[in-house]
């Protein structure tokens, strides 16, 4: 034989190969089938920790972040810096006396001045 | 998906090697897993050469394990050729109908046997080179084995199956 021969024998044996995958019986494939379903859920399985770990890193570094912003934030700011109405608003706040004063502070002055003028 | 393309074509390897179905889908499973476990985050061009690296490389296993139990079956005067395992002889029969036997091409199987007579690495050689496409360097990579080897069985090969097939498959 030639080596047309040969490349002739060699294609028709590449076409018979083809051939053969396609002939393959259902049961087979259907056994190959479940194999590589198998094979993609377990590396799906094992993919799966990996990217929560991931996300649990990042959302924890995100929350440090926040927390030492407020930290440094509220660190370096000067006394100074803070407004008298928060101030007066702290006072308020911390005060043991009934909100309920505030709220009447009006009629309380007005009752000063008119038992002063009375 | 990478592993839809090439499992057919794995599989009949693996089949024509071992000459059994349920060994075929055994190396076909190590090798879709050993793939995706250890290669996954490769290139996808690698993909191919790395399966068939895998493939081939538990097909050796195999062949090597046949091999010693051969040899300790032939201390007891007892072979494979003999026939006598019954489990092997069930697959067979649930594996293909007398249907599909009726209907199974007949050049398929004369291939099939011509290609299972030769020794693994020059049906390797073959299989690699000719079907896969592959070069000589990138079958000597699979194969783990020089180019000079890849020529000389592939050479070996097509001799083989040239005389055997006859020249009516040309």
């Amino acid at each position: 034989m030639n080596t047309e021969d040969d490349k002739q024998l060699q294609q028709t044996i590449n076409q018979t190969l083809d051939e053969s995958v396609q002939s393959i019986d259902g049961e087979t494939l259907s056994r190959i089938r479940q194999i590589r379903a198998r094979v993609v859920e377990s590396s799906e399985n094992r993919n799966q920790p990996a990217s929560q770990n991931w996300f649990g890193v990042f959302s924890g570094a995100v929350a440090t972040a926040c927390v030492l912003l407020i930290v440094v934030s509220v660190v370096t700011q000067s006394p100074d810096t803070i407004s008298q109405d928060a101030t007066t608003d702290l006072d308020l706040i911390s005060s043991s006396d009934s909100l309920d004063l505030y709220e009447d502070l009006e009629f309380y002055l007005w009752l000063e001045d008119y038992e002063q003028m009375g | 998906m990478f592993l839809a393309s090439v499992e057919k074509r794995a599989f009949r390897v693996a089949e024509i090697a071992t000459g059994n179905r349920e060994d075929a889908l055994d190396i076909l499973q190590d090798a879709m897993f050993k793939l995706v476990e250890n290669y996954s985050t490769r290139d996808k061009e690698e993909w191919g050469p790395l399966f068939n690296t895998i493939l081939h490389s538990r097909i050796n296993d195999w062949y090597r394990r046949h091999q010693v139990r051969n040899r300790f079956r032939g201390w007891f005067g007892k072979t494979e050729d003999d026939g006598i395992d019954p489990i092997q002889q069930a697959e067979d029969k649930q594996a293909r109908t007398p249907e599909q036997l009726l209907q199974a091409d007949k050049r398929i199987d004369e291939l099939e046997s011509s290609l299972r007579a030769l020794p693994i690495r020059q049906q390797q050689a073959f299989l690699l080179r000719n079907w896969e496409g592959y070069s000589v360097q990138e079958t000597a990579s699979v194969m783990k084995c020089s180019e000079g080897s890849v020529k000389t069985h592939y050479s070996r090969a097509v001799h083989s199956l040239r005389d055997k097939l006859g020249e009516h498959w040309t």
